[in-house]
Protein backbone atom coordinates (compact mmCIF):
# COMPACT_ATOMS: atom_id res chain seq x y z
CA UNK A 1 0.00 0.00 0.00
CA UNK A 2 1.42 3.30 -1.15
CA UNK A 3 2.25 5.81 1.58
CA UNK A 4 -0.18 8.43 0.15
CA UNK A 5 0.01 11.04 2.99
CA UNK A 6 3.65 11.23 2.79
CA UNK A 7 3.55 11.60 -1.39
CA UNK A 8 1.10 14.49 -0.50
CA UNK A 9 3.52 16.11 2.23
CA UNK A 10 6.58 15.74 -0.14
CA UNK A 11 4.81 17.15 -3.52
CA UNK A 12 4.04 20.36 -0.83
CA UNK A 13 7.59 20.39 0.05
CA UNK A 14 8.67 20.11 -3.44
CA UNK A 15 6.46 23.18 -4.62
CA UNK A 16 7.67 24.94 -1.68
CA UNK A 17 11.12 25.13 -2.84
CA UNK A 18 10.68 25.36 -7.06
CA UNK A 19 12.06 28.30 -7.39
CA UNK A 20 15.39 26.93 -5.18
CA UNK A 21 15.89 23.92 -7.08
CA UNK A 22 14.15 23.87 -10.24
CA UNK A 23 12.57 20.70 -9.37
CA UNK A 24 8.80 20.16 -10.04
CA UNK A 25 6.63 17.10 -9.57
CA UNK A 26 3.24 16.63 -10.17
CA UNK A 27 0.66 14.04 -10.39
CA UNK A 28 -0.08 13.07 -13.89
CA UNK A 29 -3.77 13.12 -14.02
CA UNK A 30 -6.35 13.86 -10.48
CA UNK A 31 -7.19 9.89 -10.51
CA UNK A 32 -4.41 8.95 -8.56
CA UNK A 33 -1.23 9.81 -6.81
CA UNK A 34 0.59 7.00 -7.84
CA UNK A 35 1.77 8.13 -11.27
CA UNK A 36 3.47 11.38 -11.94
CA UNK A 37 5.56 13.61 -13.43
CA UNK A 38 9.11 15.06 -12.48
CA UNK A 39 10.52 17.86 -14.26
CA UNK A 40 14.24 19.05 -13.88
CA UNK A 41 16.14 21.68 -15.46
CA UNK A 42 19.80 20.37 -17.84
CA UNK A 43 22.58 21.09 -15.11
CA UNK A 44 24.71 24.68 -16.11
CA UNK A 45 27.83 24.01 -18.10
CA UNK A 46 26.55 20.81 -19.45
CA UNK A 47 25.14 19.98 -22.89
CA UNK A 48 22.03 19.36 -21.29
CA UNK A 49 22.36 23.13 -20.11
CA UNK A 50 18.39 25.28 -21.42
CA UNK A 51 16.92 22.42 -21.54
CA UNK A 52 13.94 21.10 -19.38
CA UNK A 53 14.05 17.09 -19.08
CA UNK A 54 10.23 15.28 -18.27
CA UNK A 55 10.69 12.05 -16.01
CA UNK A 56 7.92 9.47 -15.52
CA UNK A 57 7.01 8.66 -12.02
CA UNK A 58 4.93 5.35 -11.15
CA UNK A 59 5.39 4.29 -7.56
CA UNK A 60 5.10 0.69 -6.49
CA UNK A 61 2.55 -0.37 -4.15
CA UNK A 62 5.37 -0.51 -1.50
CA UNK A 63 6.89 2.73 -1.52
CA UNK A 64 8.51 4.95 0.50
CA UNK A 65 10.30 1.27 1.31
CA UNK A 66 10.78 0.50 -2.69
CA UNK A 67 12.28 2.76 -5.01
CA UNK A 68 9.97 4.76 -7.35
CA UNK A 69 10.66 4.03 -10.75
CA UNK A 70 11.33 6.45 -13.03
CA UNK A 71 11.97 6.82 -16.50
CA UNK A 72 12.75 10.04 -18.88
CA UNK A 73 9.87 10.94 -21.03
CA UNK A 74 11.84 13.81 -22.87
CA UNK A 75 14.60 11.62 -25.30
CA UNK A 76 18.15 12.57 -23.95
CA UNK A 77 21.51 11.47 -24.75
CA UNK A 78 23.54 10.07 -21.96
CA UNK A 79 25.60 6.83 -21.09
CA UNK A 80 23.52 6.30 -18.09
CA UNK A 81 20.30 6.54 -19.73
CA UNK A 82 18.43 4.82 -22.83
CA UNK A 83 18.50 6.72 -25.98
CA UNK A 84 15.51 4.60 -26.93
CA UNK A 85 13.46 4.35 -23.64
CA UNK A 86 14.63 6.32 -21.41
CA UNK A 87 15.19 3.93 -18.55
CA UNK A 88 17.73 5.35 -16.11
CA UNK A 89 20.91 3.51 -14.56
CA UNK A 90 20.90 5.16 -11.18
CA UNK A 91 21.92 3.27 -7.79
CA UNK A 92 19.91 4.65 -5.44
CA UNK A 93 16.63 4.04 -8.01
CA UNK A 94 17.64 0.17 -7.20
CA UNK A 95 19.06 -1.39 -4.79
CA UNK A 96 20.77 1.58 -2.68
CA UNK A 97 17.33 3.04 -2.09
CA UNK A 98 16.85 4.18 1.19
CA UNK A 99 13.27 5.60 2.79
CA UNK A 100 14.91 8.59 3.79
CA UNK A 101 15.10 9.67 -0.02
CA UNK A 102 12.75 11.19 -1.52
CA UNK A 103 11.03 12.30 -4.77
CA UNK A 104 13.07 15.37 -5.25
CA UNK A 105 16.13 13.80 -3.44
CA UNK A 106 16.05 11.17 -6.19
CA UNK A 107 15.01 13.76 -9.18
CA UNK A 108 18.14 15.91 -7.69
CA UNK A 109 20.31 12.64 -8.23
CA UNK A 110 18.82 12.33 -11.44
CA UNK A 111 19.84 16.17 -11.95
CA UNK A 112 23.35 15.11 -10.80
CA UNK A 113 23.90 11.98 -13.31
CA UNK A 114 23.30 14.53 -16.09
CA UNK A 115 26.50 16.05 -14.50
CA UNK A 116 28.56 13.41 -14.07
CA UNK A 117 28.06 10.38 -16.07
CA UNK A 118 29.68 6.83 -15.19
CA UNK A 119 30.47 5.46 -19.16
CA UNK A 120 31.78 2.22 -17.34
CA UNK A 121 28.36 1.49 -15.75
CA UNK A 122 26.16 2.43 -18.91
CA UNK A 123 22.63 2.01 -19.82
CA UNK A 124 23.08 2.94 -22.99
CA UNK A 125 26.48 1.15 -24.97
CA UNK A 126 26.13 3.15 -28.06
CA UNK A 127 26.29 6.87 -25.90
CA UNK A 128 28.30 5.40 -23.50
CA UNK A 129 31.09 4.15 -26.02
CA UNK A 130 31.15 7.53 -28.32
CA UNK A 131 31.56 9.06 -24.73
CA UNK A 132 34.26 7.24 -24.28
CA UNK A 133 36.11 6.91 -27.48
CA UNK A 134 34.81 10.38 -29.10
CA UNK A 135 33.80 13.24 -26.11
CA UNK A 136 33.44 15.90 -28.56
CA UNK A 137 31.17 14.82 -30.80
CA UNK A 138 29.39 13.18 -27.76
CA UNK A 139 29.20 16.40 -26.39
CA UNK A 140 27.55 17.73 -29.70
CA UNK A 141 24.62 14.81 -30.39
CA UNK A 142 23.93 15.60 -26.24
CA UNK A 143 23.54 19.06 -27.00
CA UNK A 144 21.79 18.52 -30.00
CA UNK A 145 19.13 16.43 -28.27
CA UNK A 146 18.67 19.02 -25.62
CA UNK A 147 17.91 21.56 -28.31
CA UNK A 148 15.79 19.20 -30.36
CA UNK A 149 13.95 17.29 -27.41
CA UNK A 150 13.74 19.31 -24.80
CA UNK A 151 13.19 22.58 -25.47
CA UNK A 152 10.59 23.03 -27.97
CA UNK A 153 8.30 21.18 -25.69
CA UNK A 154 9.30 23.21 -22.95
CA UNK A 155 8.74 26.47 -24.14
CA UNK A 156 5.74 25.27 -25.41
CA UNK A 157 3.98 24.58 -22.40
CA UNK A 158 5.55 28.11 -20.88
CA UNK A 159 3.70 29.94 -23.80
CA UNK A 160 0.64 27.72 -22.64
CA UNK A 161 1.36 28.59 -18.97
CA UNK A 162 1.72 32.17 -19.39
CA UNK A 163 -1.33 32.33 -21.73
CA UNK A 164 -3.75 30.77 -19.32
CA UNK A 165 -2.32 33.00 -16.37
CA UNK A 166 -3.07 35.70 -18.11
CA UNK A 167 -6.98 34.28 -18.54
CA UNK A 168 -6.65 34.69 -14.57
CA UNK A 169 -5.62 31.24 -13.61
CA UNK A 170 -3.44 30.56 -10.51
CA UNK A 171 0.06 29.89 -12.37
CA UNK A 172 0.74 26.40 -10.17
CA UNK A 173 -2.70 25.30 -11.22
CA UNK A 174 -2.60 26.45 -14.98
CA UNK A 175 1.08 24.32 -14.66
CA UNK A 176 -0.20 21.20 -13.34
CA UNK A 177 -3.43 21.10 -15.60
CA UNK A 178 -1.59 21.33 -18.72
CA UNK A 179 0.49 18.48 -17.60
CA UNK A 180 -2.27 16.47 -16.51
CA UNK A 181 -3.49 17.04 -20.26
CA UNK A 182 -0.34 16.31 -21.90
CA UNK A 183 0.29 20.05 -22.49
CA UNK A 184 -3.49 19.84 -25.24
CA UNK A 185 -4.31 24.23 -24.19
CA UNK A 186 -8.02 23.46 -25.18
CA UNK A 187 -8.13 20.35 -22.71
CA UNK A 188 -6.47 21.91 -20.06
CA UNK A 189 -8.85 25.18 -20.31
CA UNK A 190 -12.22 22.85 -20.31
CA UNK A 191 -10.70 21.21 -17.05
CA UNK A 192 -9.88 24.90 -15.59
CA UNK A 193 -13.32 26.02 -15.84
CA UNK A 194 -14.72 23.02 -15.20
CA UNK A 195 -12.92 22.90 -12.06
CA UNK B 1 31.37 38.86 5.18
CA UNK B 2 34.03 36.47 6.02
CA UNK B 3 31.72 33.13 5.71
CA UNK B 4 30.01 35.05 2.28
CA UNK B 5 33.37 35.04 0.72
CA UNK B 6 34.98 31.55 1.82
CA UNK B 7 31.85 30.06 0.54
CA UNK B 8 31.93 32.07 -2.50
CA UNK B 9 35.73 31.04 -3.02
CA UNK B 10 34.59 27.77 -2.21
CA UNK B 11 31.77 27.72 -5.16
CA UNK B 12 34.37 29.18 -7.63
CA UNK B 13 36.55 26.17 -7.06
CA UNK B 14 33.81 24.06 -7.37
CA UNK B 15 32.44 25.06 -10.70
CA UNK B 16 35.95 24.77 -12.54
CA UNK B 17 36.55 21.46 -10.67
CA UNK B 18 32.98 20.72 -12.26
CA UNK B 19 34.24 22.30 -15.51
CA UNK B 20 37.46 20.39 -15.61
CA UNK B 21 35.68 17.10 -14.47
CA UNK B 22 33.25 17.44 -17.72
CA UNK B 23 36.46 18.33 -20.08
CA UNK B 24 38.69 15.30 -18.71
CA UNK B 25 36.13 12.88 -18.97
CA UNK B 26 38.35 10.02 -18.90
CA UNK B 27 38.78 10.53 -15.12
CA UNK B 28 35.49 12.21 -14.44
CA UNK B 29 34.10 9.61 -12.52
CA UNK B 30 36.90 10.31 -10.30
CA UNK B 31 36.96 13.92 -10.07
CA UNK B 32 33.50 14.10 -9.28
CA UNK B 33 33.68 11.25 -6.58
CA UNK B 34 36.93 13.48 -4.98
CA UNK B 35 34.61 16.39 -5.53
CA UNK B 36 31.84 15.73 -3.56
CA UNK B 37 33.80 14.62 -0.85
CA UNK B 38 36.05 17.64 -0.35
CA UNK B 39 32.60 19.13 -0.49
CA UNK B 40 31.23 16.62 2.00
CA UNK B 41 34.50 17.63 4.53
CA UNK B 42 33.67 21.63 3.91
CA UNK B 43 29.94 21.23 4.78
CA UNK B 44 30.76 18.58 7.87
CA UNK B 45 33.07 21.12 9.21
CA UNK B 46 30.82 24.44 9.05
CA UNK B 47 32.82 25.81 6.43
CA UNK B 48 30.04 26.51 4.24
CA UNK B 49 26.58 26.73 4.63
CA UNK B 50 25.27 27.22 0.76
CA UNK B 51 25.44 23.60 -1.16
CA UNK B 52 25.15 24.24 -4.48
CA UNK B 53 21.88 21.86 -5.61
CA UNK B 54 23.62 19.09 -7.70
CA UNK B 55 26.41 19.16 -5.19
CA UNK B 56 23.46 18.28 -2.60
CA UNK B 57 22.32 15.78 -4.83
CA UNK B 58 25.51 14.09 -5.29
CA UNK B 59 25.96 13.97 -0.98
CA UNK B 60 22.48 12.84 -1.12
CA UNK B 61 23.36 9.81 -3.70
CA UNK B 62 26.93 9.05 -2.41
CA UNK B 63 26.20 9.72 1.38
CA UNK B 64 23.01 9.65 2.25
CA UNK B 65 23.75 7.58 4.66
CA UNK B 66 26.32 9.57 6.75
CA UNK B 67 26.17 11.96 9.13
CA UNK B 68 25.91 15.11 6.24
CA UNK B 69 22.96 13.68 4.75
CA UNK B 70 21.71 13.40 8.77
CA UNK B 71 22.40 17.23 9.37
CA UNK B 72 20.26 17.94 6.29
CA UNK B 73 17.31 15.84 6.52
CA UNK B 74 17.30 15.34 10.10
CA UNK B 75 14.22 17.67 11.85
CA UNK B 76 12.34 16.40 14.47
CA UNK B 77 9.74 13.85 12.03
CA UNK B 78 9.98 10.54 11.48
CA UNK B 79 12.35 10.52 8.29
CA UNK B 80 10.09 7.33 6.98
CA UNK B 81 6.59 8.68 7.03
CA UNK B 82 7.57 12.40 7.19
CA UNK B 83 4.94 12.98 10.65
CA UNK B 84 5.85 14.64 13.92
CA UNK B 85 5.95 12.09 16.72
CA UNK B 86 3.32 11.50 19.03
CA UNK B 87 2.73 10.80 22.49
CA UNK B 88 1.09 7.60 21.17
CA UNK B 89 2.81 6.93 18.41
CA UNK B 90 6.69 8.03 19.71
CA UNK B 91 10.46 8.20 18.49
CA UNK B 92 12.00 4.98 18.77
CA UNK B 93 15.80 5.70 19.10
CA UNK B 94 18.67 3.03 17.10
CA UNK B 95 21.61 2.94 18.34
CA UNK B 96 22.95 5.03 15.48
CA UNK B 97 21.32 7.99 17.02
CA UNK B 98 18.72 8.41 14.39
CA UNK B 99 15.12 7.99 15.41
CA UNK B 100 12.25 7.06 13.58
CA UNK B 101 8.48 5.80 14.63
CA UNK B 102 8.32 1.82 15.55
CA UNK B 103 6.20 0.28 12.79
CA UNK B 104 8.03 2.90 10.29
CA UNK B 105 11.38 0.77 11.04
CA UNK B 106 10.05 -2.46 11.46
CA UNK B 107 8.35 -1.84 7.67
CA UNK B 108 12.34 -0.72 6.45
CA UNK B 109 13.55 -4.06 8.52
CA UNK B 110 11.65 -6.32 6.76
CA UNK B 111 13.50 -5.24 3.37
CA UNK B 112 17.26 -4.39 5.10
CA UNK B 113 19.21 -4.63 8.54
CA UNK B 114 20.87 -0.82 7.31
CA UNK B 115 19.65 2.61 8.73
CA UNK B 116 18.16 4.17 6.35
CA UNK B 117 20.06 7.67 6.76
CA UNK B 118 23.61 6.37 8.02
CA UNK B 119 23.40 2.42 6.35
CA UNK B 120 25.06 1.14 9.86
CA UNK B 121 23.28 -2.08 11.20
CA UNK B 122 20.37 -1.33 12.91
CA UNK B 123 19.74 -2.26 16.45
CA UNK B 124 17.31 -0.97 19.19
CA UNK B 125 19.07 1.63 21.75
CA UNK B 126 18.97 -0.79 25.02
CA UNK B 127 18.64 1.96 27.30
CA UNK B 128 15.56 3.11 25.91
CA UNK B 129 13.63 2.01 28.76
CA UNK B 130 15.63 4.09 31.56
CA UNK B 131 15.20 7.23 28.64
CA UNK B 132 11.88 7.59 28.79
CA UNK B 133 11.29 7.16 32.42
ZN1 LIG C 1 7.21 7.27 10.72
ZN1 LIG D 1 21.46 5.72 11.47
Amino acid sequence: MIDFARVQKELQECGKDVEGSGIRVAPKSDATLARLVGTIPGPIGTPYEGGVFQIDITLPDGYPFEPPKMQFSTKVWHPNISSQSGAICLDILKDQWSPALTLKTALLSVQALLSAPEPDDPQDAVVAKQYLKDYQTFISTARYWTETFAKTSSRGIEEKVQKLVEMGFPEAQARTTLESVGGDENLALEKLCSG
Amino acid sequence: MDAFCCCFKVQEELEDDINNSNNQHHSSSNGFTDLVSKFATLFRNNETQHVPSRVLACLLTEEAKTKVAKNILEVEECPVCLEEYTTENPKIPMKCSHNYHLACIYEWMERSNFCPICDRVMEFEESLDAQMR
